[in-house]
Protein backbone atom coordinates (compact mmCIF):
# COMPACT_ATOMS: atom_id res chain seq x y z
CA UNK A 1 0.00 0.00 0.00
CA UNK A 2 1.16 3.52 -1.02
CA UNK A 3 1.61 6.17 1.63
CA UNK A 4 -1.05 8.09 0.59
CA UNK A 5 -3.41 4.84 0.14
CA UNK A 6 -2.81 3.93 3.76
CA UNK A 7 -3.17 7.15 4.83
CA UNK A 8 -6.82 7.20 3.20
CA UNK A 9 -7.28 4.04 4.85
CA UNK A 10 -6.39 5.13 8.27
CA UNK A 11 -8.38 7.83 8.12
CA UNK A 12 -11.25 6.02 7.86
CA UNK A 13 -10.96 5.29 12.30
CA UNK A 14 -8.12 7.78 13.39
CA UNK A 15 -8.79 11.45 13.20
CA UNK A 16 -5.09 12.91 13.33
CA UNK A 17 -3.15 11.14 10.35
CA UNK A 18 -0.14 13.12 8.90
CA UNK A 19 1.44 11.95 5.60
CA UNK A 20 4.59 13.40 4.97
CA UNK A 21 8.00 12.51 2.38
CA UNK A 22 6.26 9.02 1.95
CA UNK A 23 5.80 8.56 5.89
CA UNK A 24 2.39 8.04 7.73
CA UNK A 25 1.85 9.10 11.03
CA UNK A 26 -0.71 8.54 13.38
CA UNK A 27 -1.18 11.10 16.25
CA UNK A 28 -3.41 9.28 19.48
CA UNK A 29 -3.98 9.64 22.78
CA UNK A 30 -2.52 7.92 25.80
CA UNK A 31 -5.46 6.39 26.77
CA UNK A 32 -6.34 4.66 23.28
CA UNK A 33 -2.79 3.97 22.73
CA UNK A 34 -3.15 0.01 23.55
CA UNK A 35 -7.03 0.05 20.91
CA UNK A 36 -5.30 1.58 18.38
CA UNK A 37 -1.88 -0.46 18.29
CA UNK A 38 -4.16 -3.74 18.52
CA UNK A 39 -6.28 -2.54 15.57
CA UNK A 40 -3.17 -1.75 13.58
CA UNK A 41 -2.13 -4.96 14.48
CA UNK A 42 -5.24 -7.33 13.55
CA UNK A 43 -7.08 -5.58 10.78
CA UNK A 44 -6.24 -7.50 7.62
CA UNK A 45 -5.38 -5.03 5.34
CA UNK A 46 -2.98 -3.17 7.85
CA UNK A 47 -1.64 -5.77 9.52
CA UNK A 48 1.05 -3.96 11.46
CA UNK A 49 2.41 -7.02 13.47
CA UNK A 50 6.09 -5.88 14.25
CA UNK A 51 7.26 -2.97 16.21
CA UNK A 52 10.56 -2.32 14.73
CA UNK A 53 11.24 0.68 17.57
CA UNK A 54 9.99 2.90 20.00
CA UNK A 55 11.80 6.29 20.93
CA UNK A 56 11.01 9.34 22.71
CA UNK A 57 11.48 13.26 22.05
CA UNK A 58 12.07 15.58 24.68
CA UNK A 59 10.60 19.09 23.60
CA UNK A 60 11.23 21.33 26.83
CA UNK A 61 8.97 24.50 27.15
CA UNK A 62 6.25 22.93 25.05
CA UNK A 63 3.25 20.74 25.99
CA UNK A 64 2.91 18.39 25.40
CA UNK A 65 6.71 17.61 26.42
CA UNK A 66 7.44 14.14 25.53
CA UNK A 67 6.55 12.60 22.07
CA UNK A 68 6.58 8.54 22.48
CA UNK A 69 6.73 7.23 19.16
CA UNK A 70 5.75 3.85 17.85
CA UNK A 71 7.37 2.44 14.79
CA UNK A 72 5.71 -0.22 13.03
CA UNK A 73 6.25 -2.54 10.10
CA UNK A 74 4.08 -4.38 8.29
CA UNK A 75 5.63 -7.66 7.34
CA UNK A 76 2.70 -8.76 5.14
CA UNK A 77 1.92 -5.46 2.88
CA UNK A 78 5.57 -4.16 3.70
CA UNK A 79 4.29 -0.70 5.10
CA UNK A 80 5.55 1.36 7.68
CA UNK A 81 3.88 3.97 10.22
CA UNK A 82 4.66 5.58 13.03
CA UNK A 83 2.55 5.81 16.19
CA UNK A 84 3.01 8.92 18.15
CA UNK A 85 1.52 9.80 21.61
CA UNK A 86 1.93 13.52 23.77
CA UNK A 87 2.76 13.77 26.94
CA UNK A 88 2.43 16.76 28.76
CA UNK A 89 4.87 18.11 31.16
CA UNK A 90 3.07 17.55 34.21
CA UNK A 91 2.83 14.97 35.91
CA UNK A 92 6.87 14.05 36.31
CA UNK A 93 7.35 11.40 35.65
CA UNK A 94 4.88 10.91 32.92
CA UNK A 95 2.87 7.96 32.25
CA UNK A 96 1.57 6.00 28.61
CA UNK A 97 0.24 1.99 28.83
CA UNK A 98 2.76 -0.45 28.36
CA UNK A 99 2.41 -2.13 24.66
CA UNK A 100 4.07 -5.37 25.93
CA UNK A 101 0.87 -7.18 25.71
CA UNK A 102 0.85 -7.20 22.41
CA UNK A 103 4.47 -6.68 21.05
CA UNK A 104 6.60 -9.19 23.06
CA UNK A 105 9.67 -6.80 21.80
CA UNK A 106 8.45 -3.89 23.60
CA UNK A 107 9.81 -4.70 26.88
CA UNK A 108 13.12 -3.63 26.33
CA UNK A 109 12.18 -1.18 24.25
CA UNK A 110 10.77 0.38 26.95
CA UNK A 111 12.84 -0.02 29.74
CA UNK A 112 15.43 2.06 27.52
CA UNK A 113 13.08 4.68 26.84
CA UNK A 114 12.39 4.74 30.88
CA UNK A 115 15.89 4.50 31.41
CA UNK A 116 16.68 7.51 29.28
CA UNK A 117 13.60 10.08 29.47
CA UNK A 118 11.90 9.17 32.60
CA UNK A 119 9.01 7.65 30.90
CA UNK A 120 6.69 5.06 33.13
CA UNK A 121 5.38 2.59 31.12
CA UNK A 122 2.14 1.03 33.09
CA UNK A 123 1.94 -2.39 32.72
CA UNK A 124 5.27 -3.07 32.09
CA UNK A 125 6.38 -6.45 33.70
CA UNK A 126 10.07 -5.18 34.64
CA UNK A 127 10.70 -1.67 34.51
CA UNK A 128 14.35 -1.55 35.23
CA UNK A 129 17.11 0.56 34.15
CA UNK A 130 18.53 -1.00 30.88
CA UNK A 131 21.43 0.45 29.73
CA UNK A 132 22.77 3.15 32.62
CA UNK A 133 23.82 1.82 36.28
CA UNK A 134 20.91 0.61 38.26
CA UNK A 135 22.02 3.90 41.00
CA UNK A 136 21.92 6.46 38.17
CA UNK A 137 20.16 9.28 38.85
CA UNK A 138 18.45 11.26 36.55
CA UNK A 139 17.14 10.33 33.21
CA UNK A 140 20.55 11.28 30.65
CA UNK A 141 18.57 11.94 27.39
CA UNK A 142 16.19 14.51 29.11
CA UNK A 143 17.21 18.20 27.35
CA UNK A 144 17.05 18.98 31.52
CA UNK A 145 19.81 16.83 32.15
CA UNK A 146 23.40 18.45 31.89
CA UNK A 147 25.69 16.81 29.68
CA UNK A 148 28.08 15.75 32.62
CA UNK A 149 31.47 15.99 31.33
CA UNK A 150 34.86 17.20 33.05
CA UNK A 151 37.28 19.89 32.56
CA UNK A 152 39.88 19.36 30.03
CA UNK A 153 43.41 19.57 31.43
CA UNK A 154 46.42 21.69 30.21
CA UNK A 155 49.60 22.70 31.63
CA UNK A 156 48.37 26.06 33.29
CA UNK A 157 44.62 25.85 32.64
CA UNK A 158 41.92 24.42 31.89
CA UNK A 159 38.75 24.14 29.37
CA UNK A 160 35.94 23.67 31.18
CA UNK A 161 33.53 20.87 29.66
CA UNK A 162 30.97 21.41 26.73
CA UNK A 163 27.92 22.49 28.67
CA UNK A 164 30.01 24.72 31.09
CA UNK A 165 31.01 27.18 28.88
CA UNK A 166 30.53 30.02 27.63
CA UNK A 167 29.80 31.00 24.04
CA UNK B 1 70.78 6.73 63.04
CA UNK B 2 74.31 7.06 62.06
CA UNK B 3 74.97 5.66 58.78
CA UNK B 4 77.39 2.96 59.68
CA UNK B 5 74.65 1.64 61.57
CA UNK B 6 71.89 1.48 59.12
CA UNK B 7 70.85 -2.12 58.17
CA UNK B 8 71.72 -3.22 54.17
CA UNK B 9 73.90 0.17 53.90
CA UNK B 10 76.95 -0.40 55.59
CA UNK B 11 77.62 -2.79 58.17
CA UNK B 12 80.93 -1.40 59.43
CA UNK B 13 82.15 -4.41 59.55
CA UNK B 14 85.31 -6.22 57.54
CA UNK B 15 86.27 -5.62 53.95
CA UNK B 16 85.48 -8.81 53.13
CA UNK B 17 81.85 -8.88 54.92
CA UNK B 18 81.25 -5.70 52.70
CA UNK B 19 82.85 -6.73 49.56
CA UNK B 20 80.09 -10.03 50.45
CA UNK B 21 77.53 -7.59 50.59
CA UNK B 22 78.06 -5.57 47.45
CA UNK B 23 78.07 -9.20 45.89
CA UNK B 24 74.94 -10.39 47.01
CA UNK B 25 73.28 -7.21 45.83
CA UNK B 26 75.20 -6.89 42.32
CA UNK B 27 74.13 -10.95 41.95
CA UNK B 28 70.33 -9.56 43.09
CA UNK B 29 69.83 -6.70 40.80
CA UNK B 30 71.04 -8.93 38.12
CA UNK B 31 68.06 -11.19 38.88
CA UNK B 32 66.09 -8.80 38.66
CA UNK B 33 66.94 -7.86 35.86
CA UNK B 34 66.83 -11.14 34.50
CA UNK B 35 63.12 -11.33 35.69
CA UNK B 36 62.42 -7.80 34.34
CA UNK B 37 63.57 -9.67 31.21
CA UNK B 38 61.22 -12.66 31.41
CA UNK B 39 58.55 -11.01 32.19
CA UNK B 40 58.71 -8.56 29.47
CA UNK B 41 59.55 -11.21 26.85
CA UNK B 42 56.19 -13.08 27.78
CA UNK B 43 53.89 -10.28 28.76
CA UNK B 44 50.18 -12.42 28.22
CA UNK B 45 47.65 -9.64 27.69
CA UNK B 46 44.33 -9.90 28.94
CA UNK B 47 41.50 -9.64 26.12
CA UNK B 48 39.78 -6.52 27.12
CA UNK B 49 38.65 -4.90 23.57
CA UNK B 50 35.40 -2.66 24.56
CA UNK B 51 35.48 -0.69 21.07
CA UNK B 52 36.88 0.29 17.68
CA UNK B 53 40.26 -0.01 19.12
CA UNK B 54 39.84 -3.59 19.68
CA UNK B 55 40.04 -4.29 15.72
CA UNK B 56 43.36 -2.51 16.06
CA UNK B 57 44.45 -4.52 18.88
CA UNK B 58 43.25 -7.65 17.14
CA UNK B 59 45.28 -6.36 13.73
CA UNK B 60 48.40 -5.72 15.72
CA UNK B 61 48.08 -9.74 16.99
CA UNK B 62 47.46 -10.65 13.78
CA UNK B 63 50.33 -12.26 11.10
CA UNK B 64 51.04 -9.05 9.57
CA UNK B 65 52.36 -7.31 12.74
CA UNK B 66 52.18 -10.34 15.21
CA UNK B 67 52.94 -9.08 18.64
CA UNK B 68 54.27 -13.45 18.52
CA UNK B 69 57.49 -11.35 18.01
CA UNK B 70 57.51 -10.15 21.33
CA UNK B 71 55.71 -13.33 23.29
CA UNK B 72 52.38 -11.83 23.53
CA UNK B 73 50.66 -13.15 21.12
CA UNK B 74 48.26 -14.71 23.30
CA UNK B 75 45.09 -12.72 24.42
CA UNK B 76 43.99 -14.65 27.02
CA UNK B 77 40.32 -14.53 27.69
CA UNK B 78 40.86 -15.34 32.02
CA UNK B 79 42.48 -12.09 33.63
CA UNK B 80 44.23 -14.96 36.41
CA UNK B 81 46.64 -15.89 33.27
CA UNK B 82 47.43 -12.81 32.08
CA UNK B 83 49.81 -9.45 33.04
CA UNK B 84 48.77 -7.15 30.93
CA UNK B 85 45.56 -5.34 30.37
CA UNK B 86 45.48 -3.54 27.27
CA UNK B 87 41.85 -1.24 27.49
CA UNK B 88 41.21 -1.24 23.89
CA UNK B 89 38.00 1.56 23.78
CA UNK B 90 35.99 3.21 25.68
CA UNK B 91 34.68 2.38 29.41
CA UNK B 92 31.27 3.01 30.06
CA UNK B 93 30.42 3.92 33.56
CA UNK B 94 29.07 0.76 33.90
CA UNK B 95 31.88 -1.36 32.37
CA UNK B 96 34.16 0.51 35.16
CA UNK B 97 33.40 -1.76 38.14
CA UNK B 98 33.79 -4.77 35.63
CA UNK B 99 37.07 -3.74 34.11
CA UNK B 100 38.02 -3.05 38.09
CA UNK B 101 37.31 -6.67 38.59
CA UNK B 102 39.10 -7.94 35.80
CA UNK B 103 41.93 -5.95 36.59
CA UNK B 104 41.78 -7.41 40.28
CA UNK B 105 41.77 -10.81 39.18
CA UNK B 106 44.97 -10.34 37.53
CA UNK B 107 47.97 -11.95 39.44
CA UNK B 108 51.06 -9.35 40.37
CA UNK B 109 52.95 -8.17 38.84
CA UNK B 110 50.68 -6.63 36.43
CA UNK B 111 50.35 -3.83 34.26
CA UNK B 112 47.89 -1.51 32.18
CA UNK B 113 48.11 0.07 29.20
CA UNK B 114 45.57 2.55 28.22
CA UNK B 115 44.97 2.47 24.62
CA UNK B 116 43.24 4.94 22.16
CA UNK B 117 42.11 8.89 23.76
CA UNK B 118 38.90 7.34 24.82
CA UNK B 119 40.46 5.06 27.53
CA UNK B 120 42.93 7.26 28.30
CA UNK B 121 40.93 10.36 29.01
CA UNK B 122 37.40 10.03 27.17
CA UNK B 123 38.53 11.71 24.24
CA UNK B 124 35.70 13.37 22.63
CA UNK B 125 33.01 11.40 24.72
CA UNK B 126 32.90 14.23 27.47
CA UNK B 127 29.63 13.30 28.12
CA UNK B 128 27.89 11.65 31.40
CA UNK B 129 28.12 7.73 29.86
CA UNK B 130 32.03 7.16 29.64
CA UNK B 131 34.54 6.90 32.31
CA UNK B 132 36.86 10.53 31.50
CA UNK B 133 40.08 8.36 31.37
CA UNK B 134 40.31 4.70 32.94
CA UNK B 135 43.07 6.06 35.07
CA UNK B 136 40.28 6.80 37.29
CA UNK B 137 39.60 3.18 38.34
CA UNK B 138 43.44 1.60 37.33
CA UNK B 139 46.82 2.48 37.61
CA UNK B 140 47.58 3.06 34.30
CA UNK B 141 51.32 2.67 33.08
CA UNK B 142 51.18 3.33 29.44
CA UNK B 143 48.89 5.91 27.75
CA UNK B 144 48.46 5.43 23.84
CA UNK B 145 46.91 8.31 21.82
CA UNK B 146 45.37 8.20 18.63
CA UNK B 147 41.66 6.94 17.47
CA UNK B 148 42.00 4.68 16.98
CA UNK B 149 45.98 4.09 17.38
CA UNK B 150 47.79 2.12 14.59
CA UNK B 151 49.02 -1.06 15.05
CA UNK B 152 52.51 0.25 15.31
CA UNK B 153 51.20 2.94 17.66
CA UNK B 154 50.03 -0.19 19.95
CA UNK B 155 53.14 -1.67 19.70
CA UNK B 156 55.33 1.63 20.36
CA UNK B 157 53.68 1.82 23.56
CA UNK B 158 54.33 -1.78 23.81
CA UNK B 159 58.09 -1.60 23.89
CA UNK B 160 57.98 1.78 25.78
CA UNK B 161 56.34 -0.50 28.48
CA UNK B 162 58.97 -3.00 28.02
CA UNK B 163 61.54 -0.38 28.63
CA UNK B 164 59.85 0.64 31.75
CA UNK B 165 59.59 -2.84 33.01
CA UNK B 166 62.95 -3.16 32.52
CA UNK B 167 63.68 -0.01 33.71
CA UNK B 168 62.04 -0.89 37.07
CA UNK B 169 63.62 -4.08 37.42
CA UNK B 170 64.18 -4.73 40.91
CA UNK B 171 64.15 -7.85 43.36
CA UNK B 172 60.94 -9.24 44.14
CA UNK C 1 41.43 -50.98 9.03
CA UNK C 2 41.57 -54.55 9.67
CA UNK C 3 44.20 -56.61 11.22
CA UNK C 4 47.22 -57.31 8.90
CA UNK C 5 47.75 -60.87 8.32
CA UNK C 6 50.61 -61.17 7.29
CA UNK C 7 54.07 -58.53 7.60
CA UNK C 8 53.74 -57.60 3.91
CA UNK C 9 50.30 -56.28 4.66
CA UNK C 10 52.02 -54.67 7.86
CA UNK C 11 54.73 -52.90 5.87
CA UNK C 12 52.49 -51.69 3.10
CA UNK C 13 50.23 -50.35 5.97
CA UNK C 14 53.18 -48.30 7.52
CA UNK C 15 54.24 -47.29 4.41
CA UNK C 16 50.48 -45.91 3.17
CA UNK C 17 50.48 -44.00 7.10
CA UNK C 18 53.47 -42.14 6.52
CA UNK C 19 52.28 -40.97 3.17
CA UNK C 20 49.39 -40.16 4.30
CA UNK C 21 50.92 -37.95 7.59
CA UNK C 22 53.51 -36.85 4.79
CA UNK C 23 50.61 -35.28 2.67
CA UNK C 24 49.51 -33.83 5.28
CA UNK C 25 52.39 -32.10 6.33
CA UNK C 26 53.16 -30.94 3.16
CA UNK C 27 50.95 -28.10 3.67
CA UNK C 28 53.01 -27.45 6.71
CA UNK C 29 56.08 -27.55 5.13
CA UNK C 30 55.16 -25.30 2.15
CA UNK C 31 54.57 -22.38 4.31
CA UNK C 32 58.04 -22.66 5.69
CA UNK C 33 59.01 -20.97 2.06
CA UNK C 34 56.78 -18.83 1.52
CA UNK C 35 57.58 -15.11 2.13
CA UNK C 36 57.41 -13.95 5.54
CA UNK C 37 54.11 -11.42 5.46
CA UNK C 38 54.62 -9.74 9.01
CA UNK C 39 56.11 -6.24 9.15
CA UNK C 40 58.73 -6.30 11.65
CA UNK C 41 58.03 -2.73 12.89
CA UNK C 42 60.12 -1.32 14.98
CA UNK C 43 63.17 -2.22 12.10
CA UNK C 44 61.14 -1.53 9.18
CA UNK C 45 58.44 0.97 8.73
CA UNK C 46 55.46 -0.11 6.53
CA UNK C 47 55.20 2.39 3.96
CA UNK C 48 52.20 4.91 4.47
CA UNK C 49 49.77 6.78 2.13
CA UNK C 50 52.08 9.75 0.60
CA UNK C 51 49.15 11.85 2.35
CA UNK C 52 48.45 10.08 5.88
CA UNK C 53 48.02 12.35 8.40
CA UNK C 54 47.23 9.71 11.63
CA UNK C 55 49.93 11.47 13.84
CA UNK C 56 51.21 14.19 15.22
CA UNK C 57 50.64 17.86 14.75
CA UNK C 58 53.53 20.15 13.27
CA UNK C 59 53.05 24.33 14.12
CA UNK C 60 54.73 25.45 10.45
CA UNK C 61 57.17 28.45 10.17
CA UNK C 62 57.19 30.85 6.93
CA UNK C 63 60.68 30.54 5.35
CA UNK C 64 62.16 33.81 7.02
CA UNK C 65 61.55 31.85 10.54
CA UNK C 66 57.99 33.67 11.78
CA UNK C 67 55.54 31.80 12.67
CA UNK C 68 52.63 31.28 10.48
CA UNK C 69 50.27 30.62 13.97
CA UNK C 70 48.46 34.18 14.16
CA UNK C 71 46.58 32.62 17.57
CA UNK C 72 43.10 33.14 16.04
CA UNK C 73 42.04 29.99 17.99
CA UNK C 74 39.35 28.85 15.32
CA UNK C 75 41.54 25.14 15.17
CA UNK C 76 40.37 24.98 19.16
CA UNK C 77 37.05 26.02 18.07
CA UNK C 78 36.82 23.44 15.29
CA UNK C 79 37.89 20.19 17.41
CA UNK C 80 35.89 18.25 18.24
CA UNK C 81 37.29 16.99 21.51
CA UNK C 82 38.72 20.16 23.16
CA UNK C 83 42.44 19.19 22.82
CA UNK C 84 43.65 22.66 21.59
CA UNK C 85 44.01 25.21 24.05
CA UNK C 86 45.60 28.50 22.45
CA UNK C 87 45.63 31.76 24.12
CA UNK C 88 46.82 34.81 21.51
CA UNK C 89 48.73 37.77 22.46
CA UNK C 90 49.57 41.12 20.25
CA UNK C 91 52.33 41.10 17.91
CA UNK C 92 55.56 43.78 18.77
CA UNK C 93 56.79 45.72 16.09
CA UNK C 94 60.59 44.88 17.17
CA UNK C 95 60.57 41.34 17.85
CA UNK C 96 57.54 40.06 15.94
CA UNK C 97 56.78 36.42 16.44
CA UNK C 98 54.42 35.65 13.64
CA UNK C 99 53.33 37.15 10.32
CA UNK C 100 50.02 38.71 11.81
CA UNK C 101 49.10 40.99 14.22
CA UNK C 102 48.78 38.08 16.35
CA UNK C 103 50.33 35.31 17.68
CA UNK C 104 49.77 32.22 20.02
CA UNK C 105 51.26 32.74 23.05
CA UNK C 106 50.59 29.86 24.21
CA UNK C 107 49.25 26.68 22.13
CA UNK C 108 49.18 23.38 23.89
CA UNK C 109 47.33 20.31 22.33
CA UNK C 110 46.68 17.59 24.33
CA UNK C 111 47.22 14.21 22.92
CA UNK C 112 45.00 12.46 25.38
CA UNK C 113 42.39 13.96 23.64
CA UNK C 114 42.87 14.75 20.34
CA UNK C 115 41.48 12.42 17.99
CA UNK C 116 43.64 13.22 14.74
CA UNK C 117 40.43 14.30 12.88
CA UNK C 118 42.17 16.92 10.63
CA UNK C 119 39.26 19.49 12.02
CA UNK C 120 41.77 21.74 13.11
CA UNK C 121 44.23 21.43 9.67
CA UNK C 122 40.72 22.46 7.99
CA UNK C 123 40.03 25.49 10.31
CA UNK C 124 43.26 26.98 10.03
CA UNK C 125 43.23 30.25 7.64
CA UNK C 126 47.14 30.51 7.56
CA UNK C 127 48.11 26.72 7.08
CA UNK C 128 49.79 26.88 10.58
CA UNK C 129 48.61 23.43 11.89
CA UNK C 130 49.19 20.50 9.67
CA UNK C 131 49.33 16.75 10.78
CA UNK C 132 52.07 14.71 10.03
CA UNK C 133 52.82 11.18 9.84
CA UNK C 134 54.73 10.43 13.15
CA UNK C 135 52.59 8.21 15.06
CA UNK C 136 55.47 6.87 17.61
CA UNK C 137 53.82 8.57 20.89
CA UNK C 138 53.07 6.94 23.97
CA UNK C 139 53.35 8.31 27.35
CA UNK C 140 54.05 7.24 30.80
CA UNK C 141 52.16 10.38 32.05
CA UNK C 142 48.96 12.51 31.58
CA UNK C 143 51.29 15.69 32.34
CA UNK C 144 53.58 14.71 29.17
CA UNK C 145 50.75 14.10 26.73
CA UNK C 146 50.19 18.01 26.52
CA UNK C 147 52.59 19.30 24.03
CA UNK C 148 53.55 22.62 24.61
CA UNK C 149 54.06 25.19 21.72
CA UNK C 150 58.21 24.03 21.31
CA UNK C 151 57.42 20.64 20.65
CA UNK C 152 55.02 21.29 18.53
CA UNK C 153 57.42 23.64 16.84
CA UNK C 154 60.12 20.83 16.26
CA UNK C 155 59.88 18.59 12.61
CA UNK C 156 58.72 15.07 14.35
CA UNK C 157 61.47 12.66 14.48
CA UNK C 158 62.02 9.85 11.26
CA UNK C 159 59.42 6.55 12.03
CA UNK C 160 61.60 4.15 14.00
CA UNK C 161 63.78 6.63 16.11
CA UNK C 162 61.56 7.65 18.55
CA UNK C 163 62.73 6.54 22.16
CA UNK C 164 61.90 3.28 22.77
CA UNK C 165 62.11 2.34 19.53
CA UNK C 166 65.78 0.44 20.47
CA UNK C 167 64.00 -1.85 22.37
CA UNK C 168 62.57 -4.13 19.96
CA UNK C 169 65.73 -4.26 17.49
Amino acid sequence: MQAADLAARLRERFPDVLEARGEVTLVVEAAALREALEHLRTEPDLACEALSDLTVTDWPDRDPRFWVAYHLRSREHGHRLRVKVGLPPEPDPPHVPSVTDPFPTANWLEREAFDFFGVVFDGHPDLRRIEMPEDWDGHPLRKSEPLAGVATRYKGAFIPPPDQRGT
Amino acid sequence: MPVERLPGVHTGQSAADVTAEVERGLLLSTVGKAVAWARKNSMWPATFGLACCAIEMMAAGAGDYDLSRWGMEIFRASPRQADLMIVAGRVSQKMGPVLRQIYDQMPEPKWVISMGVCASSGGMFNNYGLIQGVDTIVPVDIYVPGCPPRPEMLMYGILRLHEKVQREARVP
Amino acid sequence: MSEPRNELDAAAAIARAIGRVARGFSVTFRQIFRKDATTQYPKEIRPLPPRAHLGRHLLNRHENGLEKCIGCELCAWACPADAIYVQGADNTAEQPVSAGERYAAIYQINYLRCIMCGFCVEACPTRALTLTDNYEMAFESREDAIYEKWQLLEPPLPLGTAPGTQEGK
